[in-house]
């Protein structure tokens, strides 16, 4: 169970791949030869303790961190300097920040319809038209038109998510999305992801939330020191039964 | 408990009303108000009687008076004006510098502002010695310090630094802006071919073609006669002389074709983004508006050189101090046409006028003139401003989060759209603020003048009380005039800071 654990999809190609890819933060080694395949409409969680290279290895499929060393291939183009690809990856993968990132000066509307027409090249009326849909669907509509400042976290999460899916990505990356929450919100929000793993979205979901993990992932991935130490179904990878790695068994340890 | 009882009794021996945070409060204020007054009142009544004791009681009248004394940088005022009139001078000597200043320093300030920023180290390191000498060092020195450039640096007017050096012989202007034009539309058109090597090849023959026109010297019919620039700057000790631009008798309708121009490039403006805003197809609006705009200017322009003129004009011919009648052009050529004749008859709506000196080589006769002191002045405190300006760039950008940026990223969105949409919004909200008290000190800073004996407002305010002693009047006077520039700064920075406010809740 240990090593690449092939995740069978018929003949599926993978929507990412991964291959011995590293990375460093000045001499601090952040990542080391991950190697990795993300199948279409699969719920990727990826756990691990604090520093060992989680946010960093998402952040480093839409470019916001860039990779030294190997390849990585999102949706068949593969990421290096070119801007042109780069953008092109960028339009197919969402991603929703632990700090929520919505910009300020904009009303939730704004928010979500900015991209799809910047980008996109959406008339307003169609953007506007999915935006109202996603605040249907993550059950805020009545606050389309107010600012940012003046919702609960657990709905500017909410909001974050709306204005990620306006893009119609084929990817959502999640980086640590209900780690600034109040518990009471945290609940909201993985109900949101939830359905959307449903509707069979590929998500890639760096979170502490095991509960989470348990029930919706297809695969979780323990990370530790910039390594994939362990991957497996959630079922096998939660069970008491199974004999992990030593480093595996610490981190479930502390925090099961 | 006992305790407890005792020292609630002990607070109730003050009445109930003097214990009430409000009529507390409203005591304390009404008592400061009455102590202010009485301060000020006693002062007002010791100057008052001080001054009525050596006859100089303060009054106005004394300002319709003659002033008596000449002024630099004053334009019609001579010493028989009155006050007044004086008065006016340097408050309009003011204006000259802080309005301009105002301008030039924002100008100057967000463009080393962004290069603190650059990522690349010569400009960055450049741009950062800039602001840590000039932001360091006193205002008051550094308007010194420009003023002994001037005079020491530069050489005497009879030999002055001539822009362009010997004067340029040129293809008239106007078909240099048709080429400009006619290389916009090719661009505009190239950009609507589908195939790369299509555009890029109409485009290199094109421009090809409109360069080759304009070396071989061809002149295209309507675009007028070759024209010869004179010298347009002159700098030397005595200051800076810029070349004139005098609106002729045609100025009135070529400006109908600019406001019609102005006008049409709006409604594209408007109109093209309204299809962008209903189909989402992306239209350069902005260059289309401004291609109509020029292209309307410039049709105005050859029309107006349509005009006939005069077959037959009579001049003055200096050699043998006869009059002669030439035909215009003849009379153009040979310079003796006087300005009111050009003005009346040319083809142009606006008159370029070369700086020339009078007979003695000492005055600048026309042209205008910018003097060694507003030059110090200018530079010193738009120079100095520009360096805080800069640093409130900086910050204001910076101040927005790492995290808006990363946003705007994974939402795909371009560096133009995410500097304008994202970035810019958040960071005009920090900027705003202090760059409105950077706007205030500019214009106090102003005041500085004196030093290099500019004849700002206080400058010739000082005269003014050397003069007739109503030093009490002149100071109220500047106080206003002082007053008076800020709270207008104030209040249009204040109106622009509303605009940036965050809804929060």
């Amino acid at each position: 169970m240990q090593e690449t654990s092939t995740q069978v999809m018929a003949s599926d190609e993978p929507i990412i791949t991964c291959r011995e890819m590293n990375k460093w933060f000045g001499d601090f080694h952040v990542l080391r030869n991950i190697s990795l395949e993300v199948m279409p409409q699969e719920v990727l969680v990826i756990i691990g303790p604090s520093g060992s290279g989680k946010s960093t290895l998402i952040r480093c499929i839409n470019r916001l961190e860039e990779h030294q060393d190997g390849t990585i291939i999102v949706n068949g183009i593969e990421l290096s300097h070119d801007v042109q690809n780069i953008a092109e990856i960028r339009r197919e993968t969402g991603m929703v920040f632990q700090q929520f990132n919505l910009f300020p000066h904009l009303t939730v509307m704004d928010n979500i319809t900015l991209a799809p027409m910047k980008v996109r090249h959406w008339a307003r009326d169609r953007a506007e038209q999915r935006a109202m849909d996603l605040l249907e669907r993550v059950e805020i509509p009545e606050q389309a038109f107010k600012y940012p400042g003046q919702l609960s976290g657990g709905q500017q999460q909410r909001v974050a998510i709306a204005r990620a899916l306006a893009m119609e990505p084929k990817i959502m990356l999640f980086d640590e999305p209900t780690s600034a929450l109040d518990p009471e919100m945290i609940k909201e929000v993985l109900d949101v992801m939830k359905e959307l793993a449903r509707t069979g979205m590929t998500m890639l979901v760096v979170t502490h939330e095991m509960g989470f993990a348990r029930e919706v992932a297809d695969r979780v991935i323990f990370m530790d020191m910039g390594r994939i130490v362990e991957q497996g179904p959630p079922e096998n990878f939660f069970s008491p039964d199974i004999v992990h790695h030593p480093r595996t068994q610490e981190f479930l340890d502390q925090i099961l | 408990m006992a305790m407890q009882r005792d020292s609630r009794q002990s607070a109730n021996l003050l009445p109930a009303v003097f214990r009430d945070a409000r009529i507390l409060q409203g005591i304390s204020q009404l008592i400061f108000v009455v102590v202010v007054v009485m301060v000020m009142n006693n002062l007002g009544f010791r100057i008052n009687s001080a001054l009525e004791a050596t006859n100089q009681t303060p009054n106005f009248e004394f300002l319709q008076n003659r002033a008596g004394f000449d002024l630099a940088d004053s334009g019609d005022y001579t010493s028989r004006d009155r006050y007044i009139d004086a008065f006016r001078v340097g408050f309009i000597n003011t204006l000259r510098v802080v309005l301009l200043g105002l301008v030039a320093t924002t100008v100057i300030g967000i463009m080393v502002g962004i290069f603190l920023l650059s990522r690349n180290f010569l400009l960055r390191t450049l741009s950062r010695s800039y602001v840590e000498v000039l932001r360091n060092t006193p205002v008051l020195l550094q308007i010194f310090a420009w003023f002994y450039i001037v005079i020491f640096a530069l050489p005497p007017q009879q030999e002055s630094i001539a822009f362009p050096q010997e004067g340029i012989r040129s293809l008239p202007l106007l078909q240099y802006a048709f080429s400009l034009l006619v290389i916009a539309l090719i661009w505009q058109y190239s950009n609507s071919l589908r195939r790369p090597a299509w555009r890029t090849g109409v485009r290199q023959v094109g421009i090809a073609i409109v360069v080759l026109v304009n070396l071989l010297g061809v002149v295209l019919i309507g675009a007028g006669t070759p024209i010869e620039f004179l010298p347009g700057i002159y700098i030397s000790i005595k200051g800076v002389a810029i070349f004139e631009l005098i609106p002729s008798s045609l100025f009135g309708v070529w400006m109908v074709f600019v406001v019609i121009g102005i006008v049409v490039a709006i409604l594209l403006w408007r109109y093209f983004g309204y299809i962008t805003e209903t189909t989402g197809q992306p239209i350069a609006k902005t260059r289309i508006a401004l291609v109509a705009l020029v292209g309307f200017i410039l049709v105005g322009w050859l029309i107006m050189g349509m005009r006939p003129t005069p077959s037959i004009i009579t001049v003055y011919d200096d050699e043998n101090e006869e009059f002669v009648d030439l035909s215009y052009d003849d009379a153009f050529e040979s310079g003796r046409l006087t300005i009111e004749q050009e003005l009346e008859y040319t083809r142009q709506p606006i008159i370029f006028r070369p700086p020339t000196l009078d007979r003695r080589g000492r005055n600048v006769e026309t042209g205008i003139e910018i003097s060694p002191s507003y030059l110090a002045v200018f530079l010193g405190v738009v120079i100095y401003t520009s360096s805080f300006i800069a640093e409130v760039v900086r910050a204001g950008i910076q101040a927005v989060p790492k995290g808006q940026l990363e946003a705007s990223r994974a939402l795909g969105l371009s560096r133009g759209d995410m500097l304008r949409l994202v970035v810019l919004p958040q960071a005009l909200r920090v900027i705003i603020p202090p760059l409105g008290n950077q706007f205030l000190n500019l214009s106090k800073n102003s005041s500085l003048a004196i030093a290099v004996a500019y004849t700002d407002i206080y400058q010739v305010t000082f005269t003014i009380i050397n003069q007739s002693g109503q030093s009490v009047t002149g100071i109220l006077m500047v106080l206003l005039a002082y007053l008076l520039i800020s709270l207008c700064i104030s209040l249009v920075m204040n109106l622009v800071n509303q605009r940036f406010q965050l809804v929060t809740r």
